[in-house]
């Protein structure tokens, strides 16, 4: 009781506080910048597995620290009751059923390694453990990861070579519709977090003998898997060895999306469009693929990674190839009238409304000057105020769960712009025109494009309301040189168009489904193009 | 194929080049000079038109002939090192020249007819940026650029022709030969140096466009179209305005569309044809600042061009404002320029590619085995 009185009363620091930044070394710079990292340290090589089995316990204790660690299964046995033998695993992670009875019930029958002296890891790999998936391995780092995977590593006495074998079994999410990108017409499911079905989602669908899956190390400390997945002698193998170049130079603390390794293998990296493709529909990635795309795919996301990518894939969706081409060739071009109406009108109206009235006609102009007769704040402000109040709207229906954003969404939009030219903060023809823009901004599939579009539309209005329709035009050469600058592993973003490619596919409207087979000449595959 | 870096292909520089040509010969023309002695304007840029190209194909072909593949390699074998310098600075300050014109009249056209009592400084912010960019990114970006934007181009200079196709009268265009044959191919050699910029950028970056050959079938298509283009829009002009009120007029073809029908919307269109055309010219300027750095860094062995872009943009600044403040001065110069400039030009190129010719190891090669 004294002691609890004593501390309200305290007015300096408590015992048990600390401050966590006080333990690191050094101090950051003037403007908050701390040294550059230094050069990834390598890790220190482990000594491989030994021949001893209780050598091998001990190392495991200690490295998955097993006192304070419950998670971590090791159990002793006798294999055919004579060769001491250990298995690791880890609970949760390794299926229980399958250890007891594939693993330890074989391994308990007497006189199954009877007369083994040599080779004795291979020779129960071979004709002990009744386990589909399994290998040899020394390398204690690999034994290490194999057993976080949630894979069981056998030791046997007298052999330093441990048994892997696949006994992976945890909850997963079902393969269920996907979310963002849903379709009218065509196949609903959606990737999931498990890596393993992602790549059978795909292989369902490209029944091919060149359709490869490159498992590899992501390279981040968490030791995450990925896959490379693409078609072997039809990818360009330039684009091939520059995806597989930039995925080794990944290092990093950790990856837990494709996101991640999206970042750290693009090279603008302060563009605001993406460089690659981020789909969760396997048919999409699939389509790619066979077209001579490469696809990445990380443990734990539900979205892959296309590459290379160009505005026209980011704005193409799954359905344009599923309905009959003049429809889909309708649904193209409202989506980029509406990408156009979303980045130029805004800035293109404050322009002519600011700078060159004469341009418009007297009952336009009439109706601006007398919705903005009460407005105090100046025009391009106002659609600036009003650009920020539809993202603020947006972003508040995004984060809020589904059924209350939509009515945040429908509510705050009318609410707020009622009020807002009731009180004289906005006019009702900007609100119109941002209301216009706003839509047009939601037929672009991409989200990341669709938040590209918005600062393409604000570096507009603002290049507008300076310099009227100088300021556009030079803003939007500004915008058209960034965009044909920009380069997604090496192929020029607006491929086909800027650069023009012998492509027989339309770019903007939808091609015949004939025409495929030169659909992506850009990416110059390997495949004879027919 | 488009994996390749640094080179641009034939549509691209097609674009690139055309578009230079076509601002240069549309915009930057001397209207007293060209109308003073009759309206035969349209034959002139046709005769410019093929001038220019004649130049260009001797001295592209004999790149192609002594396997040089680019201008400043020609002008180095034709007149070694110290003339070969001399030589490339002339055509730096050609090509910035140029650029400056560009931008200047445009800045005069918009001080006059879009933002009236606007400094010219200010409007020079605009577009001096988009040129530094544009050069800074390089060939790819132009060309590629150009590819992009070469509709709106067309859209704004063709919709303006066809605008204004009401008040054409052919009987405008009486003198009809202007002031005879000798005048026009006077003219004509006079401004041909409107078009001879561009491909002279052509024969700068020739490597960019994948060698000499396709340099050459590149630039033979620019210089037609863009011959054609200007002299349609000379006939145009012609057809809409008299040859006295022409040889007066500033801006004839910002003119041109403000004289569209009246009661209508395309009375008003006048400020946005007239943008199109503003990307047109920084394209322009961006690829003669790009043209000039390229054969500036080759000249003075930079292994960098975008020092030489940057310094350049500064300079192109300087010369626009210059234009505008000591306009008597560069009216002089720019006469100057216009009327001696294609000798300054021509002559050393083609002593460069008569001598690179004689020189080069391939003739040398077949006069040994014949």
């Amino acid at each position: 009781m004294k002691k609890s009185v004593f501390e309200c009363l305290r007015f300096d620091e408590a015992d048990d506080q600390f401050e966590l930044l006080e333990t690191e070394e050094g101090t950051p710079g003037f403007f908050n910048r701390w040294p550059k990292d230094e050069a990834p340290q390598t890790k220190p090589i482990e000594a491989p597995s030994s021949e001893s089995v209780d050598e091998n316990e001990k190392r495991l204790k200690k490295d998955f620290r097993s006192d304070i660690n419950p998670d971590v299964l090791l159990r002793r046995f006798l294999i055919g009751g004579t060769i001491p033998a250990l298995a690791a695993c880890l609970n949760g992670m390794a299926s229980r059923s399958e250890i007891n009875d594939f693993i330890l019930r074989q391994s308990m029958f007497k006189g199954v390694m009877q007369g083994v002296e040599k080779n004795r890891a291979k020779y129960a790999m071979e004709h002990v453990f009744a386990q589909q998936e399994a290998e040899l391995e020394d390398d204690w780092d690999k034994i290490k990861a194999a057993v976080c995977e949630g894979r069981t590593a056998v030791f046997l006495e007298g052999d330093s070579r441990a048994v892997l074998m696949d006994t992976r079994s945890y909850e997963q999410r079902e393969v269920g519709a996907a979310q963002n990108e849903k379709v009218i017409r065509g196949p609903q499911e959606g990737f999931v977090e498990n890596l393993r079905t992602n790549v059978s989602l795909l292989r369902r669908i490209i029944k091919t003998d060149d359709f490869i899956c490159e498992f590899r190390d992501a390279g981040a400390m968490n030791n995450v898997m990925l896959v490379i997945a693409y078609r072997d002698g039809v990818v360009n193998r330039k684009l091939l060895l520059e995806v597989k170049r930039r995925l080794n130079s990944i290092n990093t603390r950790m990856i837990l999306s494709d996101g991640t390794i999206e970042q750290l293998t693009e090279r603008s990296s302060l563009s605001p469009l993406p460089q690659v493709l981020s789909t969760e529909r396997p048919d999409r990635v699939a389509a790619h693929i066979m077209q001579g795309h490469v696809a990445v795919i990380c443990d734990g996301s539900p979205t892959a990674s296309v590459m290379p990518a160009t505005l026209f894939t980011l704005m193409s969706t799954s359905e344009d190839a599923y309905v009959r081409r003049p429809l889909g060739t309708i649904l193209r071009v409202v989506r980029y009238i509406g990408a156009g109406v979303s980045i130029l009108l805004p800035g293109y109206f404050i322009s002519l409304a600011l700078h060159h009235q004469g341009m418009l006609s007297t009952e336009v102009i009439s109706t601006v000057i007398a919705s903005r007769r009460m407005v105090y704040l100046p025009i391009g402000l106002e659609m600036i105020f009003l650009l920020w109040v539809f993202q603020l709207l947006r972003e508040a229906g995004l984060r809020v769960p589904g059924s209350i954003g939509q009515a945040m969404g429908i509510i705050g939009g009318l609410v707020l712009g009622q009020a807002a030219v009731a009180a004289n903060m906005v006019s009702t023809v900007v609100l119109i025109f941002v209301a216009l823009s706003g839509m047009g901004t939601f037929t672009i599939p991409d989200h990341s494009t669709q938040v590209a579009a918005e600062y393409f539309r604000l570096f507009l209005v603002i290049a507008g309301w300076l310099g009227g329709l100088l300021g556009f035009s030079a803003g939007m050469l500004a915008l058209g040189v960034w965009l044909v600058s920009l380069k997604s592993y090496g192929l020029p973003f607006l491929s086909p168009i800027a650069p023009r490619t012998y492509s027989k596919q339309p770019a903007i409207l939808r091609g015949n489904v004939t025409q495929h087979s030169r659909a992506t000449d850009y990416t110059n595959p390997e495949e004879g193009l027919s | 194929m488009n994996l390749r870096q640094g080179c641009i292909g034939r549509q691209e520089s097609l674009c690139m080049a055309a578009i230079a040509a076509c601002s240069s010969g549309l915009f930057t023309f001397d209207s007293s000079a060209l109308y003073s002695l009759g309206n035969s304007a349209y034959i002139t840029m046709l005769a410019s038109a093929a001038i220019a190209l004649i130049i260009f194909a001797l001295a592209v072909n004999a790149m192609a002939a002594s396997g040089h593949e680019s201008l400043w390699a020609l002008l180095r074998s034709g007149l070694g090192a110290f003339f070969s310098r001399v030589v490339a600075l002339i055509y730096v300050l050609l090509l910035l020249a140029c650029a400056a014109m560009l931008l200047s009249r445009f800045t005069l056209m918009m001080v006059r007819f879009v933002f009236p009592g606007v400094l010219e400084w200010k409007l020079i912010v605009y577009l001096a940026p988009v040129v530094f960019m544009l050069a800074w990114k390089g060939l790819e970006s132009i060309g590629r650029t150009s590819r992009l934007f070469i509709w709106l181009l067309l859209i704004s200079l063709l919709g303006s022709l066809l605008l204004a196709a009401f008040n054409y009268k052919t009987y405008r265009l009486a003198p009809y030969l202007g002031d005879g044959i000798k005048n026009i191919l006077g003219l004509g050699i006079k401004n041909a140096l409107l078009f001879f910029p561009a491909l002279l950028g052509l024969l700068i970056v020739a490597r960019g466009v994948h060698g000499p050959k396709m340099a050459k079938r590149t630039g033979y298509s620019a210089a037609i179209a863009a011959g054609l283009l200007c002299s349609s829009a000379q006939l145009c002009l012609g057809m809409t305005f008299s040859y006295s009120e022409l040889s007066k007029m500033h801006s004839p073809m910002y003119r041109l569309t403000m004289n569209f029908r009246s009661g209508g919307y395309f009375q008003r269109l006048d400020k946005l044809l007239f943008f199109g055309w503003v990307i047109s010219s920084m394209l322009a300027a961006g690829y003669y600042v790009y043209a000039a750095s390229f054969l500036f860094a080759g000249a003075f062995e930079h292994n960098d061009i975008r020092p030489s872009v940057a310094v350049f943009s500064v300079l192109i600044i300087v010369f626009t404002m210059l234009m505008h403040s000591q306009a008597a001065i560069w009216g002089n110069i720019e006469r100057v320029i216009s009327g001696y400039g294609l000798l300054l030009a021509a002559i050393p190129l083609l002593l460069a590619s008569l001598l690179a010719r004689l020189k080069s190891p391939k003739k040398n090669m077949q006069e040994k085995e014949s």
